[in-house]
């Protein structure tokens, strides 16, 4: 399916009548889903998957992932009233989803056919020692950012669920503040996961709830991919002990840089300007390294400084986000 | 649906599952039935104790016939099996957590694990 074709149809998506503040929610609006949803279909493949979306809200990253081809769907949210609208979706669109009413961080599942359970970590730390990866071959989500104070962490959480729900080889597809990059590629690399930047969006937020200032606000936020790296399961279950830990100590947020924009976040409206292609125009592949030129546009990295040595222009550095 | 229960494990527990399923309200649902995948998910039961308690489950949803009593080594070729995986949908009813006796309830076929 196309782009254009996708995100027509994920406009169809209904999202909450009454969004809560306090669990982040934000619609993920189809254009980005789409983006979103392509790529994974590119780099890792829906067709026949078995894929999660956990905080699912009105549950348009599952029914897109229905869409392309996935076998079945599981979509997980908190909000019944969440659900509620997943469920009028499903319907709608005819789709293979189940939806499970569970908090994401508690979710614990069986792994496949030859693991064994992959139990969430108990009070006294470290998951299941018999835990060998989850079951899904692909786990999608736009996770609360963790800005407000009952989500706090929320983001890391999350991102740490999806790795504990893959099976070996499988991939999470999820969305993170560009400010706190650092800080994700951190946390993954110590739950075991391989995880980089597949691309750079700007979200614009409309206002949404009351402590919204501005009638409008844009949000740099990095789409990233993580994938456990191989037998990295000794890891993973010490990140969740940490994760645990940290939870119930309530620290200051003084890793993350997103509590400066404690009170915007992300997703945005339809008819705004499309996010940062996620497509390389010299390669036409999705980009594993996207860098910004001059001009505004996003490339490969290497494709841009291969084209700029041959054209005899310096090779520029990519602007991190935090400078 | 069954094919998600049987992944399912109650929140919190390390080997809260199966969970064992009261059925109040079920249907079968027609939608299509990818035979590769769904053999691709079954979760072949470790012990007799597990396979039991599948076996109860069954039993409590009318589908006794679909298994054989002492575990078979492989579900593939088992389609009345796989089907039933597939097509059995609990609308109304409970999951209760084998390893706490916690009970989840099912509500218009969404599982409630808050």
């Amino acid at each position: 399916m196309k782009l254009k074709q996708l995100v027509g149809e994920l406009q169809g998506v209904q999202s909450w009548r009454h969004p809560k503040s306090e669990l982040e929610q934000y619609p993920t609006p189809p254009d980005i889903a789409a983006h979103m949803l392509l790529a994974a279909d590119a780099e890792d493949g829906l067709e026949d998957a078995l894929v999660a979306d956990l905080g699912c809200g009105g549950g348009v990253l599952g029914i897109g992932a229905a869409l392309l081809g996935a076998a079945h769907v599981l979509a997980v949210d908190l909000d019944p009233a969440a659900l509620e609208v997943a469920a009028e979706n499903v319907e709608e669109f005819e789709v293979p989803v189940s939806l499970l009413g569970c908090d994401v961080v508690q979710l614990a599942m069986r792994s496949g056919p030859e693991g064994a359970p992959s139990g969430v970590a108990d009070a006294e730390g470290g998951a299941d020692a018999g835990a060998a990866g989850g079951a899904f071959d692909i786990v999608l989500m736009n996770p609360p950012f963790g800005t407000r104070n009952e989500s706090h962490g929320a983001d890391v959480a999350f991102l740490q669920a999806g790795l504990r729900l893959c099976r070996p080889g499988g991939a999470v597809y999820s969305l993170h503040k560009t400010s706190t990059r650092p800080f994700i590629a951190k946390k993954a690399a110590e739950a075991g996961g391989e995880a980089s930047v597949v691309a750079e969006l700007r979200f614009e937020i409309p206002r949404m709830y009351k402590h919204h200032r501005q009638p409008s606000k844009d949000v740099a936020v990095d789409f990233w991919r993580a994938a456990l790296a191989a037998g990295e399961e000794a890891q993973l279950a010490a990140a969740l002990e940490e994760s645990t830990r940290l939870e119930e100590e309530r620290r200051a947020p003084d890793e993350q840089a997103s509590s400066s924009l404690a009170a915007e976040r992300p997703p945005s409206v339809e008819e705004e300007e499309p996010p940062a292609d996620f497509i390389c125009p010299i390669t036409t592949e999705v980009m594993v390294d996207p860098v910004m030129a001059a001009d505004g546009h996003s490339y490969e990295r290497s494709a841009i400084e291969r084209w700029l040595a041959t054209n005899g222009k310096k090779p520029f550095a990519h602007p991190s986000p935090d400078s | 649906q069954l094919l998600t229960h049987n992944m399912l494990m109650a929140p919190g527990t390390k080997n809260g599952f199966p969970l064992a399923i009261e059925v109040e309200k079920m249907e079968t649902v027609e939608s299509e039935f990818r035979s590769e995948f769904t053999a691709r998910m079954v979760q072949k039961p470790v012990t007799q104790v597990e396979y039991g308690a599948l076996l109860q489950t069954l039993a409590g949803l009318g589908m006794d016939g679909t298994l054989p009593p002492a575990v078979p080594d492989s579900y593939e070729s088992n389609e009345e099996f796989l089907r039933a995986l597939h097509h059995v949908e609990v609308i109304d009813g409970t999951l209760v957590c084998p390893e706490t006796g916690k009970r989840f309830p099912i509500k218009d076929g969404i599982p409630s694990m808050l």
